[in-house]
């Protein structure tokens, strides 16, 4: 590798400057004074450019003299500015939003912002005023669900959240918000994720090609930023669907100094559904139920600019979901209450410091906390009177059933951005992370007459210290030739076993003939956390287990290369990849979590493998414009191997998707019209089913005597079925419309519009006949919803 | 008229596409066709002196035709290609057995088991038999504690023999008599050994499975417990039979897969469990075992 990049520096000739100066500070908006990440500002001149990372700084180090250099950003007006590099300077800018976005001349990519000059691939952005103008079930824009139109990324099933990016399964995702890694993002199951759209700024997905800053998970890095809050004005925006409302609140608390944003969301199913059930508990005296289920979750950030060369920003997010059943059977003898419930609930902080060292060198230091909890609950209490209708002699029964699962991150992480000439754009840094995982643990307490029963099974603390270190350098070598190179390094310690892996990372782009980039990518990832989770039911039991002395760390190697160009309004990308996993986790052939009570720990249950995953990528993207939106295809193979399930063959994962194309379109027919559409198609899910049964002898042994038999179902070879294909268009129109104090509008919108059934399950059963019929049962027939939106 | 298709487009799609939702979100899709494969299965251990065969056909699950146990097949046992027994009739318990009035013993050689009828291809299987299992027992009388009482401990070590994979059944009962004189009067209590070592499977007061040396890995296991029970205390004769049978990898693949089967029972939570086949071009299973009883 260092051969050849030295003959490639030889051949192709390098940049090289004498004397050079730095230009560094910070672009913001100039209404709400936010910062702007992934501003572009070029030099034309040189055909050399930077982007302000998520802080919004900036630094651009060019020879000494005059320049004309140009800031770019999608949905703002260019601007051109002289600079008379004779020393550093610091100069902060603003940059006027074009708010329609009408004028189609706007929203052509600029020099160096454009796809085909970006060293990075495998990345996608999508902006966040187009994700909200997409269709929504029950009204609630979810940034998950949009993610999940992207090409090589898929859903999990109809109505999840779970991202399943190239072959990877959800526990491969590093989700981070605000810098923080949340573990949990669904809401209801699954059918919301946790992110109100109304509270974030930014959102990017990196499927590949992973630079040496990213680490910790092997498939997906994907950043979401809160809202900053404006620095200028208060500013309010309000949002009532058919389940749920949200309220986001921003404004200054020291004006361009100081700012708030806070945002909630919150159902209210348990609110509406109280009259409905009242109804039912007055028809029957001796029996009451109250079913319940709320979400909610709240988003909350300060940021302070202490000085120009400092910033510090305080966010937090907390999230519970609650589901509960109570319900009472009484009669004049007896008695008896059943309390059955699930809830879990995210949290996370971040406290981050930006500091500027030099006009070359930035750096942000974080601290963050990190929690998830999962518990479950059934109690049941009884009691009866045998020598009714005396009472004396009451007796009863209680038993509990307590289930809990969570993790619990301290952590901590210093990075720095170093512009070390106009060809070197160094970032490095470290961290440390001290995870408590709790994997499970059931109290059971029974209570009756002389007998009590009060045990634990199961679910000793883990507790886990990961630390991690990391270089990157973004070369231009040349005008046509840019590399990123770096090494990740990542040590686990826990149960006294440490793992330690060394990382390479690299990605390349080359200018061919017509402006088309071609790219390249390598990237060595491993992760230390695995979700254990049941494949067939969906439910939030998932339980997240670290590595430990006996389970190995997960491991993968991607390799992806691939085309880029931009074609006017258009970025068109074209990617093939081919990612080898190992020690991957899954349940054992037999094994079962869900409300298990055997003594065996989780690591008993589970057995690891391998996996590998190939596909190819389409992609054609239009960010902006009264007319936006994108295409994608995906053609991908999607394989597992695990010397313990299916006879150890290798089978398909069951998120193997052989076709999944989806075409996002949004319109704006007039400044207070607009219409959004999304059609998504996938190939059926992999699955087991039944298969044959049959006879068999059983071994002298273990109490069985000689001629002994059995009979066996035995299912098909895993994942060997498909359900049908998915297939499902999303409409929305909303009407705008400027009133004195505040913009008002009505967005209506459709789920599903042509009411295909989409499987969620499978069910083997028989019809009316008694013949054997094999059934799929979907979830959500045609939902169409309203909303209701303010912005003052 | 743009703004009219805007409407009516949509509306159209909407109105016209609600029969699913008047049947519910549900539908009937088509069972896959299935066809049937002899499913013939045999477990021999060193110690047998016949064997007792299973040959049966597979069934659909949705097929409402019965089937199941298949007469009229050929059973064939070779060693190194030679025909050792052949045997052809299936006794009224449905089993295909073959009785030759002395201990089979751990012959040498590659050991063939070939199911010929004449409605299917012929299925074989081809398995050694391991080597004797190696191992220590070590009884130490009263020393060990067991729920707070005094209880004899048993220590057993097995040995491990590099490079090769080595899975053993392990089989532990107490036996003793209720009076010294007189007639045996022997009774005997199936144990149930605890142990926290991952390489063994505590398959309740049915035995243990253990992976000695597995896939590259060697290494010695040792098991030790509390029987529960105190020779100390008791006046009457008590004898430790350990049952120990070293296990093909197949017959040690095929206990695994059962356990798991059993484990997971009717619960739809439970991952499904393909029951472990190695017949070539078919289902079933052939499992050798070598067995070793030492007793204390």
């Amino acid at each position: 590798m260092k051969n050849l990049l030295l003959a490639l520096f030889c051949v192709s000739g390098t940049l090289s400057f004498a004397q050079t100066k730095t230009i560094s500070g910070y672009v913001s908006d100039s209404k709400t004074g936010e910062a702007l990440i992934g501003v572009n500002l070029w030099s034309p001149e040189l055909k050399l450019g930077t982007a302000t990372n998520v802080y919004g700084f900036y630094s651009f180090t060019l020879p000494e003299g005059k320049h004309v250099l140009r800031l770019t950003y999608l949905g703002y007006a260019n601007q051109d500015f002289e600079v008379n590099l004779s020393q550093n300077i610091s100069s902060n800018f603003e940059m006027i939003a074009s708010e329609n976005m009408l004028n189609e001349v706007d929203v052509v990519a600029s020099e160096g912002s454009r796809i085909q000059e970006q060293v990075q691939m495998s990345k996608i952005e999508v902006p966040i005023k187009q994700l909200k103008s997409l269709p929504a079930i029950f009204g609630e824009v979810d940034i998950m669900k949009t993610l999940q139109l992207l090409p090589g990324v898929q859903s999990g099933g109809e109505g999840t959240s779970g991202l399943y990016v190239r072959g990877g399964s959800p526990d491969q995702n590093l989700i981070l918000l605000d810098g923080v890694p949340l573990y949990n993002v669904n809401h209801l199951f699954g059918f919301f994720s946790v992110f109100n759209a109304d509270a974030i700024s930014n959102v990017s997905l990196t499927k590949g090609g992973f630079p040496a800053r990213y680490g910790g998970r092997l498939s997906s890095v994907l950043e979401i930023n809160m809202k900053e809050g404006n620095l200028r004005e208060f500013h309010g925006d309000a949002t009532a669907s058919i389940i749920a409302s949200k309220l986001t609140l921003e404004g200054p608390l020291i004006k361009d100094k100081a700012s708030f944003m806070v945002s909630g969301r919150r159902t209210y199913l348990d609110l509406l559904a109280k009259p409905f059930l009242a109804n039912i508990n007055s028809q029957d005296p001796d029996f009451s139920t109250s079913p319940t289920y709320y979400f909610y979750d709240m988003n909350a950030k300060v940021n302070y600019k202490i000085g120009k060369n400092d910033r510090l920003y305080l966010s937090h997010f907390q999230g519970k979901d609650d589901f509960g059943v109570k319900s009472e059977e009484s009669s004049i003898q007896n008695t008896n209450k059943i309390d059955f419930g699930l809830d879990w609930q995210n949290s996370i902080t971040a406290a981050r410091w930006n500091h500027q060292w030099s006009p070359k060198l930035f750096s942000n230091a974080i601290a963050t906390r990190s929690l998830y909890n999962f518990n479950t609950r059934i109690i049941n209490e009884s009691s009866y009177q045998p020598n009714f209708p005396d009472t004396t002699g009451q007796q009863s029964e209680n038993f509990a059933a307590l289930y809990r699962s969570g993790i619990e991150d301290y952590g901590g992480r210093l990075d720095f951005d170093y512009a070390h000439s106009p060809l070197h754009y160094v970032r490095f840094g470290a961290g440390y992370t001290n995870h408590t995982f709790s994997p499970g643990a059931t109290n059971l307490e029974f209570v009756s007459s002389g007998f009590n029963l009060d045990t634990l099974i199961g679910g000793a603390d883990v507790y886990s210290n990961e630390l991690f270190a990391y270089a990157e350098d973004e070369w231009t070598v040349n005008d046509k030739f840019k590399i990123n190179g770096g090494l990740h390094f990542t040590t686990l310690f826990v149960e006294g076993t440490t793992y330690a892996s060394l990382q390479p990372r690299f990605g390349m782009n080359y200018s061919l003939p017509g402006n088309i980039a071609f790219k390249a990518s390598y990237a060595d990832m491993m992760q230390f956390v695995n979700l254990l989770t049941n494949e067939g039911i969906g439910l939030p039991t998932d339980l997240w287990v670290p590595s430990t002395a006996n389970i190995k760390p997960q491991k993968s190697r991607q390799y992806a290369a691939g085309l880029a160009k931009n074609l006017k309004q258009f970025e068109l990308s074209i990617e093939g990849y081919y990612k080898e996993m190992d020690n991957l986790v899954s349940f054992k052939e037999g094994a079962n979590f869900l409300f298990s009570l055997d003594d065996e720990s989780w690591e008993d249950k589970v057995t690891q493998g391998s996996g590998e995953s190939y596909g190819l990528e389409f992609f054609a993207q239009k960010k902006a414009g009264k007319t936006n939106g994108w295409i994608g295809y995906t053609l991908s193979w999607n394989f597992r191997q695990f010397d313990e399930i299916n006879g150890g063959e290798k089978f398909f994962y069951t998120y193997d998707r052989r076709h999944d194309f989806s075409a996002v379109l949004s319109h704006d027919f007039t400044e207070n019209v607009a219409f959004s559409g999304a059609w998504v198609y996938g190939t059926g899910r992999a699955i087991t089913l039944p298969e044959f049964s049959f006879i068999t002898a059983l071994p002298n042994g273990l109490g069985w005597f000689q001629g002994q038999q059995a009979f066996v179902d035995r299912p098909s070879d895993k994942n060997a079925y498909r359900m049908s294909a998915y297939h499902r268009l999303d409409l929305s129109l909303s009407f705008h419309k400027k009133l004195s104090n505040y913009d008002r509008w009505w967005i209506f919108s459709t789920y599903n519009t042509y009411n295909h059934l989409n499987p969620f399950f499978l069910d083997a059963s028989t019809d009316d006949q008694g013949n054997p019929v094999l059934r799929e049962y979907g979830l959500f027939p045609i939902i169409p919803s309203i909303a209701y939106r303010i912005k003052f | 008229m743009k703004k009219q298709l805007l409407f009516i487009l949509p509306l159209t799609a909407l109105l016209f596409s609600c029969s699913n939702l008047i049947d519910g979100v549900v539908k009937e899709i088509d069972i896959p066709a299935h066809n049937p494969q002899i499913a013939a299965s045999l477990f021999v251990d060193s110690k047998d002196s016949g064997f007792a065969a299973t040959i049966s056909e597979t069934q659909g699950i949705y097929d409402t035709a019965n089937t199941g146990l298949l007469d009229s097949a050929v059973l064939k046992l070779f060693r190194d290609g030679t025909l050792l027994y052949s045997w052809d009739k299936m006794s009224p318990f449905g089993t295909y057995d073959y009785d030759f009035g002395q201990q089979i013993g751990a012959i040498d050689g590659e050991i063939v088991f070939e199911i010929s009828h004449p409605n299917h291809e012929t299925v074989s299987a081809t398995q050694r038999f391991p080597e004797a299992p190696d191992f220590d027992i070590e009884l130490n009388y009263g020393a060990a504690n067991y729920y707070g009482q005094p209880s004899d401990e048993i220590i057993l070590t097995l040995k491990d023999n590099p490079s090769v994979n080595q899975h053993y059944l392990i089989k532990m009962s107490l036996h003793y008599r209720t009076s010294l004189g007189g007639p045996d009067t022997s009774k005997y209590w199936q144990l149930e050994p605890e142990t926290a070592n991952r390489n063994v499977s505590i398959l309740g007061n049915k035995g243990t499975l253990s992976a000695v040396s597995e896939e590259g890995i060697d290494r010695d296991i040792k098991i030790s417990f509390a029987t529960g029970f105190n020779s100390i205390d008791e006046d009457f004769l008590l004898e430790y039979r350990v049952s120990i049978s070293a296990l093909s990898n197949d017959l040690y693949a095929f206990y695994k897969s059962y356990e798991a089967l059993d484990q997971a029972g009717n619960n739809p939570f439970a991952e499904p469990v393909i029951l472990f086949s190695n017949m070539s071009n078919s289902i079933g299973s052939f499992g050798l075992s070598t067995t070793t009883r030492k007793w204390k």
